[in-house]
């Protein structure tokens, strides 16, 4: 991944105009936000469409961008899941997997092979080091948290998903979020 | 909900930068956002905070389409057509709107611009023909102006003149009238259609009026009889000697009108 300052230095550039600093932060930063929408929404036509979309809110909102405020990827990151996790949550696309779902049960995208969700939220943990931080949180609420993050499902869908009462799951959410926060803002 | 409460304004956050939320509760958070300062900081406390959890994501390279869509909606494509090729269309309809300008100009000045402010601008007559109408001694009685292809014909009268009805050219029957050529027409005579001469004609005609028969019977032109500065002889003199010196107000009377009398060379 490019560094901070070549990422905040292009986006400045882009903000001015400047096309080759536009392309340049495009292939800087494209592989990795259209790994994150391919795994929210796991058909790559709509993977291509928001990253289309966000690349044309930055070149679009480059001026807004604040160093201050927020790392370039944090930034940028946040667009395409945004984008990514409204587009999921939009009518056309649950009717669109609702259809998949209840005639062939399948879609014509070729076989996932990446980690699961909770494979790569055990990744994370293992490269932030917080995995021993996270050991409170356990089994099925990891598997929460990994679902709703990696996978954008809101608290219906994962209780759907694990097949557990959607009270459950909201607490199960909330407590892991508030773990989350106390590991990853612990000094390292 | 009392967005006051920051331990609240932090778990909506999360919960937005998370992804768990419903697309309606996304909207509320959203419009927060906005209208909130709080809101808005605790979403980017949020996105910062889990930031890394999106580094384990593997990346993959996007297919190529989705650059020359980006490139395409933000104008890059059209920008790549830059240097002489992205001048060349607005320089070509320009030098042709220079070009069609200059030349409807050059056939029409008034076309665009009244012709009084030509005359003004160039402290001289446009292309004009100009028609000197003279009794039998030969003197200087009326005369008569227009531009090249203008509509009205301008005449004024140069000196108190009885009615000439009695008086006849050498050919016993017409006046004459002697042409000024104008710059661009020298050697030409003029050229008037008897329905321009005749359109500066009273709307009343006045006693001495032939009657319209006659008139469309006697088409009028002004005829040559020789190069610039000779005498021009007008085919229908009556009509013109009778009524121009009362055509000062230069009403048209269509009945005096010929639409298909043209000028014709004697």
């Amino acid at each position: 991944m490019a560094d901070v300052a070549h990422l905040q230095s292009l986006l400045s550039r882009v903000a001015l105009g400047d096309r080759k600093a536009f392309r340049a932060l495009y292939d800087a930063a494209a592989p990795s936000l259209f790994g994150v929408a391919l795994r929210i929404l796991k058909r790559r036509d709509r993977a291509e469409d928001v990253l289309q979309d966000a690349f044309v809110s930055v070149w679009q909102r480059a001026a807004s961008y604040s160093a201050a405020a927020s790392q370039p990827m944090t930034w940028l990151t946040a667009i395409v899941r945004n984008r990514a996790l409204d587009l999921l949550r939009g009518d056309t696309l649950r009717a669109t997997e609702s259809i998949h779902d209840e005639e062939t049960g399948e879609t014509n995208e070729p076989p996932d092979d990446r980690p699961d969700p909770l494979g790569l939220f055990e990744q994370a943990a293992d490269a932030l080091a917080i995995r021993g931080c996270l050991d409170e949180i356990k089994g099925p609420q990891r598997q929460c948290l990994a679902l709703a993050y990696y996978h954008g499902l809101s608290h219906s869908e994962v209780a759907e998903r694990i097949a557990s009462p959607i009270g459950s799951v909201k607490v199960w959410i909330r407590r892991g979020l508030e773990r989350l926060k106390r590991c990853l803002d612990r000094p390292t | 909900m009392n967005y006051d409460r920051a331990d609240l304004l932090d778990r909506l956050a999360a919960e937005y930068v998370f992804g768990s939320m419903t697309s309606r509760a996304r909207r509320r958070f959203e419009r927060l956002r906005v209208e909130l300062p709080a809101a808005e900081s605790a979403a980017r406390e949020w996105e910062r905070r889990l930031m890394p959890l999106s580094q384990s994501v593997p990346p993959e390279a996007p297919p190529p389409r989705v650059w020359q869509g980006i490139d395409r909606r933000t104008g890059g494509a059209r920008r790549a057509e830059t240097g002489w090729r992205a001048w060349l269309k607005p320089a070509l309809g320009f030098a042709f709107g220079v070009v069609a300008t200059i030349g409807l100009l050059q056939v029409d000045p008034g076309a665009l611009v009244p012709i009084d402010d030509i005359v003004q601008a160039r402290g001289t007559l446009p292309q004009s023909y100009v028609g000197l109408l003279t009794d039998a001694q030969n003197n200087a009685v009326l005369l008569l102006s227009s531009t090249r292809h203008g509509r009205t014909l301008s005449v004024k009268r140069l000196r108190p003149q009885d009615e000439p009805g009695h008086h006849e050219n050498e050919d016993g029957q017409y006046p004459v009238f002697h042409q000024i050529p104008g710059p661009a027409d020298a050697g030409h005579c003029v050229q008037f259609s008897a329905a321009r001469l005749l359109n500066c004609l009273p709307r009343r005609a006045g006693p001495q009026a032939p009657p319209p028969t006659r008139l469309h019977s006697r088409p009028g032109a002004i005829a040559p009889s020789g190069g610039a500065r000779t005498p021009c002889r007008i085919v229908c003199p009556v009509l013109a000697w009778r009524q121009a010196p009362k055509a000062f107000g230069g009403h048209a009377d269509e009945r005096f009108l010929d639409p298909v009398a043209e000028g014709r060379r004697a």
